[in-house]
């Protein structure tokens, strides 16, 4: 090859004949290559590939694989568990195909989609939109669920978890989320201490008493 | 009096079960025939920050086949219109002038009757030195309201029927084409305000999970069970970001040389040529210039900025005959080591610097006495070439 057609190369491929030839450094350094090679083979990483509802739907399903609810919760005992979205939906239909044919707890998922607070009536998990934050109609769906076994999860609503929510998901990050473990526990529904360790907050619940 | 003729039409009941054909053209016995899923909503498309006018199409994701009952949004209230069979996967395809389309994924699920998307998408340009070199689509203010069967009892239904026609009716009247009101289209939107047939486990009839979850779900599960050694942060990972950045390519017909000395790129390497800025340098002008130095400037943001776009430097020398002048060849690569050292200072990483090299020769009468600065001797000329991996 002519010196001069190429004279720097800046992903470290050579083109100087006098470099070391290619086959000698292979045998060599034979056992580190080998060592690196199933070492990045275990690591392998993933891209980027599911957007924030999409891995916030997922976060629900799981919050309630981690949460065990009191038998009288399910009955008949055959029941699904079912998800309520109060407020403006932000899943669209990717909820659905994530939910769909999908177990938890041994029973499959249904989703309903509800305008009034007592049509929440039945749910076992109440995901409330970012929409209810605004004239703090959050506190009475939060007043209603109170009164049943609910595992509530909000989104990015303010004083969520202070006021009896269970899990609030914070915005900025996308899927951190602040818990609160108290409101659980008065509801008979048992969550995994594990969630605990993943939230960025744990918060007390004042009940709008500050 | 047509508004009256609408109400006034008989809702025809549909047979339970009839022999159709399905969409492979196939013939099946025993298949159920349910009402259609109406879609409305508004979608705005900004282009630049201005409202501009778009077109919808839907595509059935298994057979490819466009969805006839369609009607794009209209540019005063942004409202539009679907009717499409439930439980099916479709690509939502906006389209904009001067822009590439953009899809969106749509699932209608089973039993759903009405079906409400609203959305701002914002189609803006990416410039270079002046030039549209690509397109960054954002979605804002997305929400979505489904309606199933089950949820609403019948007078729900035809209620929530005729807000949907109604609305349809203005549309209609706000695009100017009132001509579907009495073509067969008209009919079958007639027919997704009848009753539908509901079997009892309808919801059951397709339940096979999706599997391109699998891998999202896991990921899940492996950092809840496991809060001592994983992070949440580790959902970052899988995180998609939710703007759709594209670059166009740029075919350039000069780097196609054959010649003993040349060297052909970038096809053999599999890049995509997004945008080509040229410095020429001769015996007058031996530096950067402080307006090349703005331009490469401007350059090196765009290359910090996104993550996908790498560069190339590549200089070449220009000669009138075949034979290889060793002193331009020096002159050349003096410059191609210019223009790399004033961009590494700044371009954060050095990684982002794809290829550098120098020698290639151009015939000097390709080119106009303009784009030469009127020379012909001690002329070199430094390609910095963007591109995308």
């Amino acid at each position: 090859m002519p010196p001069y057609q190429l004279f720097f190369h800046a992903e470290n491929t050579h083109f100087d004949p006098s470099a070391p030839c290619p086959k000698v450094f292979f045998r060599k350094n034979f056992p580190f290559l080998l060592f690196f090679f199933f070492l990045f083979l275990n690591f392998a990483p993933v891209y980027g590939q599911f957007s924030k509802n999409e891995i916030r739907a997922a976060m629900i399903m799981k919050f309630a694989q981690f949460t065990k609810w009191p038998k009288e919760a399910f009955e008949p005992y055959h029941e699904k568990i079912t998800l309520g979205i109060i407020g403006k939906d932000p899943f669209g239909s990717q909820i659905d195909l994530i939910f769909r044919g999908r177990q938890t707890h041994g029973r499959f998922w249904q989703i309903r989609r509800v305008e009034k607070i007592k049509d929440l009536w039945g749910c076992h998990v109440v995901f409330v939109a970012n929409s209810e934050k605004d004239k703090n109609r959050y506190k009475d769906i939060l007043d209603f669920c109170r009164k049943h076994d609910l595992l509530t999860v909000g989104d990015n609503i303010e004083n969520f978890c202070a006021y009896g929510g269970t899990i609030n998901f914070i915005s900025n990050d996308g899927y951190h989320f602040e818990m609160n473990i108290e409101t659980a526990r008065a509801r008979k529904i048992i969550i995994d201490p594990n969630l605990m360790k993943l939230a960025k907050r744990i918060v007390a619940p004042t009940y709008g008493e500050e | 009096m047509l508004f009256l003729c609408l109400f006034l039409l008989p809702l025809p009941s549909f047979s339970d079960i009839h022999e159709a054909k399905n969409r492979r053209g196939e013939r099946e016995i025993g298949y159920f025939r349910f009402g259609l899923t109406m879609v409305r909503g508004h979608i705005f498309v900004f282009q630049d920050g201005k409202k501009v006018p778009a077109t919808l199409q839907v595509l059935e994701v298994r057979s490819k086949s466009a969805e006839e009952l369609v009607y794009s949004p209209d540019t005063v209230e942004g409202s539009f219109f679907m009717f499409l069979p439930p439980s099916g996967n479709y690509e939502l395809w906006v389209k904009t002038d001067g822009f590439e389309p953009y899809k969106m994924p749509l699932y209608i699920p089973n039993d759903t009757y009405l079906y409400e998307i609203n959305q701002d998408i914002h189609f803006k340009s990416i410039r270079l030195l002046g030039n549209r070199i690509g397109q960054n689509v954002e979605l804002k203010n997305a929400h979505y309201n489904l309606i199933s069967y089950k949820e609403k009892n019948e007078e729900d239904r035809q209620q929530l029927g005729y807000d949907f026609l109604l609305d349809f009716v203005s549309y209609t009247f706000n695009v100017g084409d009132t001509t579907r009101l009495k073509t067969e289209e008209f009919d079958k939107i007639e027919q997704v305000m009848a009753k539908p047939f509901i079997p009892e486990n309808l919801s059951e009839v397709n339940l096979q999970a999706d599997t391109a979850y699998d891998n999202l779900l896991a990921t899940v599960e492996n950092i809840f069970e496991q809060p001592e050694t994983k992070k949440l942060s580790d959902i970052e990972l899988i995180h998609k970001n939710e703007e759709e950045k594209c670059f166009f390519r740029v075919d350039d017909p000069q780097n196609e040389v054959s010649s003993r000395y040349s060297f052909v790129y970038p096809k053999n390497l599999g890049e995509k040529l997004i945008y080509k800025h040229t410095l020429i340098f001769s015996k007058k002008n031996k530096n950067i210039s402080p307006e090349q130095a703005k331009q490469l400037d401007e350059i090196a943001e765009l290359i910090n900025k996104n993550d996908e776009l790498f560069l190339n430097i590549i200089g070449h020398t220009f000669q009138a005959d075949s034979l290889h002048d060793k002193k331009q060849f020096k002159a050349s690569a003096k410059y191609t080591k210019k223009v790399f050292r004033y961009l590494a200072k700044k371009i954060t990483h050095v990684r982002k610097f794809a290829l550098i090299a120098n020698g290639m020769r151009r015939d000097l009468s390709n080119f106009s006495p303009e784009e030469i600065l009127g020379e012909t001797r001690g002329l070199s000329k430094i390609d910095i070439v963007v591109i995308e991996e």
